[in-house]
């Protein structure tokens, strides 16, 4: 009896183990080679555009309101793919592409704005795209200022809104502005990034405006939402939408998927194996990038060859406290700037992907006139030039000595320190700060980095709780009141108080004569050319003698793509349009436009395997 | 029984009072630390390219968090809320609440953390316990001994690039990353499930190798510990066959501190596995936690640091539990 009892626990025993051990077993191998089949293609690949994203997405799977402060425009793709905006504008052509909107025009003192929508647009649920979405959208805005995102500017703006007819709107301003219509924050056009978007009416009328998911969201764009998770979005196709109708152009990809696939080896692998067709911007380092066109024939970027990147339109630039002694002198601050080696930057941080740059500004061709006004100003003020020299000559005349450890030593006895703050969680930043601290050391200054990141380095960097930080600047890319208008001394808090932005002024500058010129500059038409001009001069004069940021670089933005699926991507050997995924102007990569000067479409990606 | 009840009683007290304690501090840890949880708010917004009105929409948002109100009067409305079941909306990611970004995360965690744990605890249990038996000399000791020393010894974070690259790369056998295949229709199916198993595959291996190598060394050394015990010998003067005495006897002694470890990392899976999440591109709770750190998020911070700190601490609640009935030489009673 015992022995039975013995025999058969251990057989139940044996007989468990192998039932458990062939279902696992069965699992896997049927996991791994069964499922090959089944799940492999649920979307086909030649008729899918897959764009890789640089981190997971919290806030958007469930909820996908364009107006909550957390909600991730880039990486959800939904405004490159879903919302649509009244005008473009092509940084490289310099067009202002007409898209829900046809034409705009000013009242003669600049107090109101009529704008000309586009007729026969259709949401994606088919409903009319009409003035009143339009008026709807403004007075939402204008009613919950400052929950909703950009709302607090658009309340500083406008003053109300009226409908003219069904597809014509009149805003009127609370002050004159001739450039309303450049304020992506205020008027639906988009120059870099993206713009304050129009809703539909019909959905989002009786909704709470913040805590509305706008799920599945409704737009007028190509292609509408078919599923999602934190790691990926998947659109599809719409047959129905305007440009297709007016234009007879489909969007050659069927399905675009905003895909989170990992970390940088994994973003190469993908782009060697073909699974991936365009990474975002920061992801691939030049060496990986480079690795993954080695191994496939079909990844390129912007030039095929070095420097490889597109120029991103903000420019790279040190900010220096201001509002601290010794760095409230201007000639401080131009001792620094000798003491950097900006060619040292470009090689050592960007890996020569890019060029030292003397001011503010982006390089593009648009605002070529007005830097010819300044060429003078730019051999004056040699910001591009390292001169150690220079600068102990500088130091000296200050009355600063060297210690017997090489830092500099001021008047009244103290080192010459130096704290300076880095986003560690920004890689580039993290470069380019090393090098810089490296050079601030060799020329005598006791230099300490800070890395921080997340809320408390946007805190620290805000109160100005630091000496010297690099920041970009943005986005002077087509008028160049933008980029002085960050340094004009409304937006100057003590140290302390948040400012209202890291480039608006967090380092702290105050000067009233500049004040004065970027004020007059700011009601006189971007159409004044010569005017501006001689504005533009006026304060670059100031703002060279002055130096209260030191530039550094112009903006790298290397951006490959994978034309094994998918060709006709913008190039600098065919700079049709900006390379960019992440910003609202993707619409146009993936569809082309209508030219606006002879209506016929221009560009669009298409497959490289056409049937 | 009553011994016993007094037992579990006493345990449930600790239980609390621990719970109590760490959700205290972990409520005012964050707030020591120098910085503004809604300029997480800004850190987003900064990715826009710049952006005007954004210190009007900042305050309006700490007055919507509460965060304008004393510290002692979030930290009583944090109680209340938490007794009603409310962890509240996360900063970073409002409207979304912190309930449904861990309901989100919390089951990829649990799933890949736990049967990668009880796999490579199983594995390694079980070949540990065989290899002790065989002592230092047997082949099969030396064949796994340094192989479980040199898994044991690699990151696996690194043995999970060396999976991708082989695997994802070479081979293209498993998909490089993701939890599951982007628009494939999320429902339960077959095909559904065997694409979720297949991505789990590499993560799930990459945990199972390194930490199958912790699990065979300690129960291996435990056996050959455990051989020279008075009651082995017993057994063995006895003429039991030597199945019999490692399965029954040694194995059964060796077992308790194995249970205590996997107790101990079923209740860490909880904290999840960031980097390993970030390889793999794999949902969890790892990311989530590692992003409401960094972004300053309070009530996300709260919120997984309970989970955590519920599931540590009832892991050791039930091994407490559960120890007497294993061992019957652990005593209820006190003296």
């Amino acid at each position: 009896m015992m022995i039975r009892r013995k025999i058969s626990k251990r057989s139940r025993l044996t007989i468990i183990s192998a039932g458990l051990a062939l279902v696992f077993a069965a699992l896997l191998i049927f996991g791994t080679l069964s499922v090959q089949n089944a799940y492999a293609q649920p979307l086909p690949r030649e008729e899918t555009l897959y764009v890789a994203i640089s981190k997971r997405v919290a806030l958007g799977p469930k909820i996908l309101n364009i107006y909550t402060p957390g909600f991730d425009r880039s990486r959800t793709g939904l405004h490159q793919l879903v919302m649509e905006y009244f005008f473009y504008v092509n940084l490289e052509t310099g067009e202002y592409i007409p898209w829900l909107a046809t034409s705009f025009h000013y009242s003669p003192d600049f107090k109101k704005i009529t704008v000309n929508l586009r007729s026969g647009v259709k949401w994606n649920d088919g409903w009319p795209f009409t003035a009143d979405d339009v008026v709807f959208t403004y007075n939402l805005l204008l009613e919950n200022a400052p929950k909703m995102v950009w709302s607090a500017e658009v309340a500083a703006w406008v003053e109300s809104i009226e409908k003219l007819d069904d597809y014509t709107v009149e805003l009127t301003l609370k002050k004159p502005n001739p450039r309303f219509h450049l304020i992506r924050e205020a008027f639906p056009a988009v120059r870099i990034w993206g713009g304050v978007t129009i809703l539909p009416k019909h959905v989002w009328e009786g909704k709470d405006p913040v805590k509305f998911n706008n799920y599945p969201p409704v737009g007028t764009g190509p292609y509408r939402l078919l599923s999602s998770s934190e790691a990926a979005f998947v659109y599809e196709r719409r047959d129905d939408w305007w440009g297709t109708e007016q234009y007879g152009v489909k969007p050659a990809p069927k399905y675009v998927v905003y895909q989170y696939f990992g970390p940088e080896t994994s973003v190469a692998i993908g782009l060697t194996t073909n699974d991936i067709d365009s990474p975002a911007i920061g992801i691939l380092s030049l060496g990986s990038y480079l690795e993954a066109k080695k191994k496939n024939p079909y990844v390129t970027a912007w030039y095929a060859r070095a420097p490889h990147a597109w120029l991103d339109p903000c420019p790279r630039l040190l900010m220096i406290q201001n509002a601290k002694s010794p760095w409230d002198r201007k000639e401080v601050r131009w001792a620094i700037s000798y003491l950097v080696d900006r060619e040292a930057i470009v090689e050592l941080a960007y890996e020569g992907m890019t060029q030292p740059s003397w001011g503010l500004y982006p390089y593009y061709k648009g605002l070529d006139p007005y830097f010819t006004t300044i060429q003078d100003l730019i051999q004056k003020y040699p910001t591009t030039k390292c001169n150690p020299a220079k600068a102990e000559e500088i130091f000296k005349s200050l009355g600063f000595n060297k210690g017997t450890d090489g830092v500099w030593v001021m008047g009244d006895g103290t080192r010459l320190k130096m704290d300076f703050l880095v986003d560690s969680g920004d890689s580039e930043a993290m470069k380019v700060t090393a090098v810089i601290a490296d050079q601030l050391r060799a020329g005598g200054i006791a230099v300490t980095i800070r890395p921080l990141t997340g809320a408390v380095q946007s805190d620290t960097r805000l109160r100005g709780k630091w000496d010297i930080a690099w920041q970009c600047f943005c986005p002077g890319d087509t008028d160049v009141y933008d980029n002085l208008e960050l340094f004009h001394s409304k937006y100057y808090v003590p140290l302390g108080e948040p400012a209202p932005w890291y480039e608006r002024n967090s380092f702290r500058y105050k000067n009233p004569k500049f004040d004065a010129i970027v004020d007059e500059m700011a009601v006189t038409p971007p159409s004044e050319v010569e005017k501006i001009k001689t504005l533009f001069r006026q304060a670059m004069q100031i703002w060279f003698e002055d130096l209260p940021v030191i530039p550094l670089t112009q903006t790298p933005a290397l951006v490959p793509f994978n034309t094994a699926y998918w060709v006709g991507w913008p190039s600098a050997a065919d700079p049709w349009n900006m390379p960019v995924n992440w910003w609202a102007t993707f619409n146009l990569v993936i569809c082309g436009y209508p030219s606006p000067k002879t209506g016929e479409w221009v560009g669009g990606i298409r497959s490289s395997r056409p049937r | 029984m009553g011994s016993y009840l007094r037992y579990v009683s006493g345990r449930f007290a600790i239980f609390v009072i621990t719970v109590f304690i760490s959700i205290t501090i972990v409520f005012i840890a964050p707030r020591l630390v120098p910085g503004d949880p809604l300029y997480a708010v800004i850190s987003k917004l900064a990715e826009m390219g710049g952006s005007r009105g954004s210190p009007e929409l900042v305050e309006e948002y700490r007055k919507l968090f509460g965060l304008d109100q004393p510290v002692l009067t979030q930290y009583l409305c944090y109680l209340r809320e938490l007794i009603r079941g409310n962890l509240g909306y996360s900063i970073a990611n409002f409207p979304v609440t912190v309930a449904e970004l861990l309901m989100r995360s919390l089951p990829w965690t649990i799933g890949l953390l736990s049967v990668a744990t009880v796999i490579s605890w199983l594995i390694g249990t079980f070949i540990g316990a065989i290899s002790g038996w065989g002592g230092k000399e047997s082949k099969i000791s030396k064949v796994l001994v340094p192989l479980a020393l040199g898994l044991y010894t690699i990151p696996y974070y690194i043995l999970a690039i060396i999976l991708v690259f082989l695997f994802a790369y070479v081979w293209r056998i498993f998909p490089i990353s993701g939890g599951y295949t982007p628009g494939f229709p999320i429902k339960f199916s077959l095909p559904f499930v065997l694409d979720i198993i297949k991505h789990s595959i590499l993560p799930a291996l990459s945990i199972i190798l390194i930490s199958l190598g912790w699990w065979f060394l300690s129960m291996r050394s435990m056996i050959v510990l455990l051989q020279g015990e008075d009651y082995i010998l017993l057994a063995q003067a006895k003429g039991l066959s030597g199945r019999r005495i490692l399965w029954r006897y040694a194995f059964r002694n060796a077992l308790l501190p194995q249970m205590s470890g996997l107790a101990i990392s079923l209740g860490h899976i909880f904290g999840g596995a960031i980097i390993l999440e970030k390889i793999f591109a794999y949902p969890g709770i790892g990311w989530f936690l590692y992003s409401a750190i960094t972004e300053l998020d309070f009530p996300m911070i709260q919120g997984g640091v309970l989970v955590c700190i519920l599931a540590v601490a009832a892991a050791n609640f039930i091994l407490d539990l559960i120890y007497p009935l294993i061992d019957p030489r652990i005593k209820y009673k006190r003296g």
